[in-house]
């Protein structure tokens, strides 16, 4: 699958201040992002370390550019590999998406606060978390 | 290995206010702190408490502290080698180290050395 650009505010409800960090490689809005080096921040993969989502960007941002970062507190519109259910925890996956199985992942990045069914993109659906 | 006060701000992003606590004994600046009583952090003296939060101030015991917690990005003392994106936790003496069980934070900014880093405080452990 590819990631397909998110439309509309990705926050919700801002609970906490988001996050500046330097984006290393090109990211979208509505990804999942994981920590990838001092003070810079990479969209999630599946694969192990680059799962464990510490936010969702809030706008697209090329590489080396500052990038706001929606963290633990905030309710946000991300992509979910899947419709949902509320209440479901999720985990950084492929594409910058929130996937229901940890799979290489060992933090939770957020728990599903609502999944409308609307889909994104071919297998993305718009859904809310919270991220954690 | 005895705590180091940091000396500069704690907070680096403050995503939440920092909250107040009362100390149980001496607390420095920078140094990571659990729940020990009612409204009460500490030092822990073993492994494998829950990181409360990063101490803002260094106070004395029963003086009213300033502790950022969950959902803040902040300098602390990091104990070892550590690059970003590890997961890291509580240690005695207020040290954050990925070398304990219970986890609730990542570090942004690592260290080749023991000494001041900065890690974003999470809700949820690991």
């Amino acid at each position: 699958m590819t990631w397909e650009t998110m439309t509309g505010d990705i926050i919700i409800q801002d609970g906490t201040f988001a996050f500046l960090f330097k984006a290393s490689g090109t990211i979208y809005k509505g990804q999942a992002v994981y920590v990838k080096a001092d003070n810079a921040v990479t969209a999630c993969t599946a694969d192990s370390s680059e799962c464990e989502a510490i936010g969702v960007a809030i706008d697209d941002a090329s590489h080396g550019s500052q990038v706001g970062i929606a963290g633990p507190g905030n309710i946000v519109r991300c992509a979910g590999d899947a419709d949902i259910a509320p209440g479901t925890l999720v985990y950084g996956d492929a594409d910058g998406s929130f996937d229901a199985t940890a799979g290489n992942a060992t933090k939770v990045g957020g728990v599903v606060v609502k999944s409308d069914g609307t889909v994104i993109s071919s297998s993305y659906y718009d859904t809310q978390i919270m991220v954690l | 290995m005895a705590f180091t006060a940091l000396t500069s701000n704690i907070p680096v992003q403050p995503g939440t206010g920092g909250f107040k606590a009362v100390t149980d004994g001496t607390v420095y600046k920078g140094q990571g702190v659990y729940w020990s009583a009612d409204n009460t952090v500490k030092e822990p003296t073993t492994s494998g408490s829950t990181l409360a939060g990063i101490a803002g101030y260094t106070k004395t015991t029963g003086e009213q502290i300033v502790v950022y917690g969950p959902g803040s990005l902040v300098r602390c003392q990091l104990s070892g080698t550590i690059t970003a994106g590890t997961l890291v936790g509580l240690h005695i003496e207020g040290w954050i180290t990925p070398d304990v069980v219970t986890k609730n934070a990542v570090v942004t900014k690592g260290v080749a050395t023991t000494g001041e880093g900065e890690i974003l405080i999470l809700f949820t452990q690991v």
